[in-house]
């Protein structure tokens, strides 16, 4: 066969044949289109009139689980939408706190973070790093302690905590309960509840190792585990006061007062709640000045980001600091676990 | 033997009678489901709709990430110790065992400072009776009632490696191993089983009872072999893991290992193959050789073309080199007759489908043209497509089209938009919304199975990923799902903002948890 001189010859053939247009082929506007969502149950609120941002140009958000709400919220604001449409639209990012810093320092995609503070190891490791960012407080959240609801403890000292988590203590009934084992849950290390256990209670001094069982790598993991564990009520846990409170409950817990203090939104605004500590809006230090990711992490210093902070029930952190104050450096190179 | 001008005559002639067609009206739409669905709550929330019995005893995988969630088929969620993986016999593909598998750290590190982890199996009989309780060994799918049971390994890059390393065809029942050193198997293609070791040397073949017929061992080193039609395919003098250099011929061998065949390169997987053929290259020819009586059907040149495409009347030749100016496809028969061509692309409908069936009709590309040809090579519908880059059957007579974004570069693959084309070449789905658009399938088992909903894919301007259910129509289902996993007979499992579960096929909910309950996350 001569298949070559055969293509040749049909070659012509071939632009006559794709030169023909065909009636049969419906145009794009006739054809039915599924890029319409269907209605919403749930009302859309007013479009905030935020210059520059909208649904097409809405900056990638990442942010620590607890946040999940504010992004979802500012989502829904700032592109007119209902809060049930923007869930399933923005990135529910259901990695650690800490993978979520690496990802900042280490990537190149224009992002805002709304994030807890990033574990030691990534601060010892990437100081350089966190030097090309711009770190501002925005938020603030408290580091909580849970137990069976039939627990009759109703507040530790933070000395007693730190004394159960190094098995200096080691029965509830050393700390007001009945007689029977305490079992403190922990976090895995990179955890942002991990973070601020460690830097809030633990202060350096290391906690004991925990038994395989008795570490979590979820938040909701933590929760649940401590509510079910053995059936007995002997558990300990801590999470971040908003999520244990707003997000994931659970009926069969109670959170702790610390040092006579119950954990609320205005003893954690106040700081007379002992166990605080501040949530952070992140971009790059270069990011352009008209960039949306920056244009949104300005607006959300204004007062119309605390109203919208506030009206998610979370604490405001910025009262008494200047409205415009970004960019204003690393928030944690002045700590440092000691030994 | 029809003179190939007079083919191509006829088939302008074709493509100029398809060009004055009456336009087709899209398909009539169907009420999508609602998606208007209540915040999730903290814990599981009572079923939305009655769970029904069908696809219930399975379990449903999402993956998210480095995630896996594993749910049964009420929506549990269960612990990575509890699920379990089943294994499906090789000659009849009935599920024959199940597996749970669970990894422990033994506390010590790798010469990389990685934690070493070991693997502990415990295997059930397909109604969930334990077996064998935990152990650290391995199981692997097999015949018979039997199984291959293994020492866990890890990544491994020479035989040397492998030192003291048990793998046997074994008899779960009895506890004794049938076949020592057995690896792996594979299905001969008349009822018998070809066993590999674990560097992928053929063994010997057993029959349907795991009974040795020949080998073990095989009489020659045959390293990565191939059966079909009750043959093998196999290198000779090739090992991958001694020194340097190239198989010295391909083997056609029965299974005795009796050499039938001998050429440069023979090939019996060939995607294109529909059919008990085999293609071989030898001596600057390519060629088809029917199976098993060996005949030869049909050969060519190698600088003629490569076959792409052949179901023993029909034949897929690509002529030229890449970007060369004779990069086109035709459509022959077995005569040599041209039936269409040339294409710049052509291929088989429904290539998915079963290996052995030819192909009913064909599509082919030219420019922004796509058309539908009979095995005749005869045009029965064709679309203009503006941008039109690849195409993809999905059964059924649906069909997508993929066209490159105007000033997106082509490497990336969001730089494609997807449409969707009916049975009647309309276009059903402009592309404009989606990258990806592929038929919801269920790849449990041994033989997919395909569902009447599309899965389509598209990257918000946030560069975030969502993917929306819809009919085969293109009416939504359910839209912006952030992940999409198992489907099973009326039930997927889905990721939707704060919520996962299991839905059904209308989009409504079977069972629905928060993420934060399932999910990493902090």
């Amino acid at each position: 066969m001569k298949l070559q001189r055969r293509a040749a010859l049909l070659l012509a053939v071939l632009i006559a044949a794709t030169g023909c247009k065909n009636s049969a082929v419906l145009s794009q506007s006739e054809a039915p289109s599924s890029s319409e969502a269907p209605p919403s149950s749930a009302s859309a609120p007013a479009v905030l009139p935020l210059p520059g941002i909208d649904a097409e140009s809405f900056p990638r958000i990442d942010g620590s689980t607890a946040n999940h709400p504010l992004i979802t919220r500012i989502y829904s604001e700032i592109c007119g939408i209902s809060r049930e449409e923007a869930e399933t639209l923005v990135d529910l990012d259901l990695g650690s706190t800490g993978s979520i810093w690496q990802k900042m320092l280490y990537g190149d995609e224009s992002c805002l973070l709304i994030v807890y503070e990033p574990p030691e190891e990534v601060k010892e490791a990437s100081a350089a790093e966190l030097s090309r960012l711009e770190i501002d407080p925005i938020g603030r959240d408290g580091l909580v302690f849970l137990a069976n609801a039939q627990n009759p403890v109703e507040s530790l000292t933070v000395e007693e905590l730190r004394k159960i988590y190094t098995a200096q203590l080691t029965d509830w009934s050393e700390v007001g309960g009945e007689p029977g084992p305490i079992q403190p849950f922990q976090r895995n290390s990179d955890s942002g509840s991990q973070t601020l256990f460690m830097k809030l209670l633990m202060q350096g001094e290391p906690p004991m190792a925990p038994p395989t069982e008795l570490v979590q790598q979820t938040m909701g993991g933590l929760i649940d585990g401590v509510a079910a564990f053995d059936g007995s009520g002997s558990a300990l846990g801590y999470s971040v006061y908003y999520y244990a409170s707003l997000m994931y409950g659970n009926p069969n817990l109670k959170l702790l007062a610390v040092d006579g203090v119950t954990p609320s939104n205005e003893s954690i605004g106040n700081q007379s709640y002992p166990l605080t500590n501040d949530f952070y809006l992140v971009i790059r230090a270069d990011e352009p000045a008209d960039s949306p990711v920056r244009a949104l992490r300005d607006w959300l210093l204004t007062d119309e980001g605390k109203r919208l902070l506030e009206e998610e029930n979370y604490v405001w952190a910025r009262a008494g600091m200047p409205q415009q104050s970004a960019g204003a450096g690393n928030p944690f190179e002045s700590f440092a676990l000691p030994g | 033997m029809m003179d190939p001008l007079k083919r191509t005559a006829v088939l302008a002639l074709s493509l100029l009678l398809a060009a004055c067609a009456p336009a087709q009206q899209p398909a009539s739409s169907t009420d999508g489901a609602e998606s208007g669905l209540p915040a999730p709550a903290a814990e599981e929330s009572p079923a939305a709709q009655p769970p029904s019995v069908e696809g219930a005893d399975r379990l449903y995988r999402i993956y998210r990430e480095d995630q896996i969630v594993v749910m049964d088929g009420d929506g549990n969620l269960l612990p990575d110790e509890e699920a379990y993986t089943p294994l499906y016999d090789l000659l009849t593909g009935a599920e024959a065992y199940r597996l749970r598998t669970r990894h422990e750290d033994t506390g010590e590190d790798d010469e990389y400072g990685n934690p070493v982890v070991q693997q502990y199996c415990s295997l059930y009989d397909v109604k969930g009776n334990l077996l064998y309780d935990w152990e650290p060994v391995a199981y692997r799918a097999a015949f018979s009632g039997l199984l291959i049971r293994q020492d866990p390994r890890n990544w491994w890059s020479n035989p040397s490696e492998l030192e003291g390393y048990s793998t046997a065809l074994w008899n779960p029942a009895s506890g004794e191993t049938a076949a020592d050193g057995v690896d792996s198997l594979q299905k001969m293609g008349d009822g018998s089983v070809l066993a590999l070791d674990v560097t992928g040397r053929a063994l010997g073949v057993l029959d349907g009872s795991g009974k040795v017929l020949s080998g073990f061992p095989a009489p020659a080193d045959y390293y990565y072999p191939s059966a079909e039609c009750g043959m093998i395919s196999a290198d000779a003098g090739y090992n991958p893991y001694g020194p340097g250099g190239k198989p010295s011929s391909a083997l056609l061998l029965d299974r005795d290992f009796n050499i039938l065949f001998e050429c440069e390169q023979l090939n019996l997987g060939f995607y294109g193959l529909r059919g008990p053929y085999a293609l071989w290259h030898d001596h600057g020819r390519t060629g088809l050789l029917s199976l098993p009586g060996l005949t030869r059907l049909y050969s060519i040149p190698e600088e003629e073309g490569d076959i792409q495409y052949f179901d023993g009347e029909r034949l897929i030749l690509r002529t030229g080199t890449r970007n060369g100016p004779f990069w086109y496809c035709f459509l022959y028969d077995l005569e040599g007759n041209l039936l269409a061509g040339p294409y710049e692309q052509l291929s088989p409908e429904d290539e998915w489908e079963d290996r052995d069936t030819p192909a009913g009709r064909f599509l082919a590309k030219n420019g922004d043209t796509l058309s539908l040809l009979g095995r005749d090579g005869g045009l029965i519908a064709s679309a203009e497509l503006p941008g039109l880059s690849s195409f993809s059957p999905l059964g059924d007579g649906y069909y997508t089209y993929s066209i490159e974004r105007p000033g997106g570069s082509s490497d990336a693959f969001s730089a494609h938009l997807t449409g969707l084309l009916g049975p009647d070449f309309e276009v059903l789905l402009p592309a404009e919304r989606y990258q990806s658009i592929y038929r919801l399938t269920d790849w449990t088992g041994q033989r997919s199975t395909r569902y009447d909903l599309l899965e389509c894919g598209r990257e918000l301007p946030n560069g975030v990923w969502r993917y929306d259910l819809l009919t085969l129509s293109g009416e939504p289902v359910l839209e912006n799902l952030s992940a999409v996993g198992d489907a099973g007979p009326g039930r997927i499992a889905v990721i939707r903002g704060s919520s996962m579960g299991l839905i059904d096929f209308s989009g409504r909910w079977i069972a629905r948890r928060s993420i934060y309950q399932g999910l990493q996350n902090d």
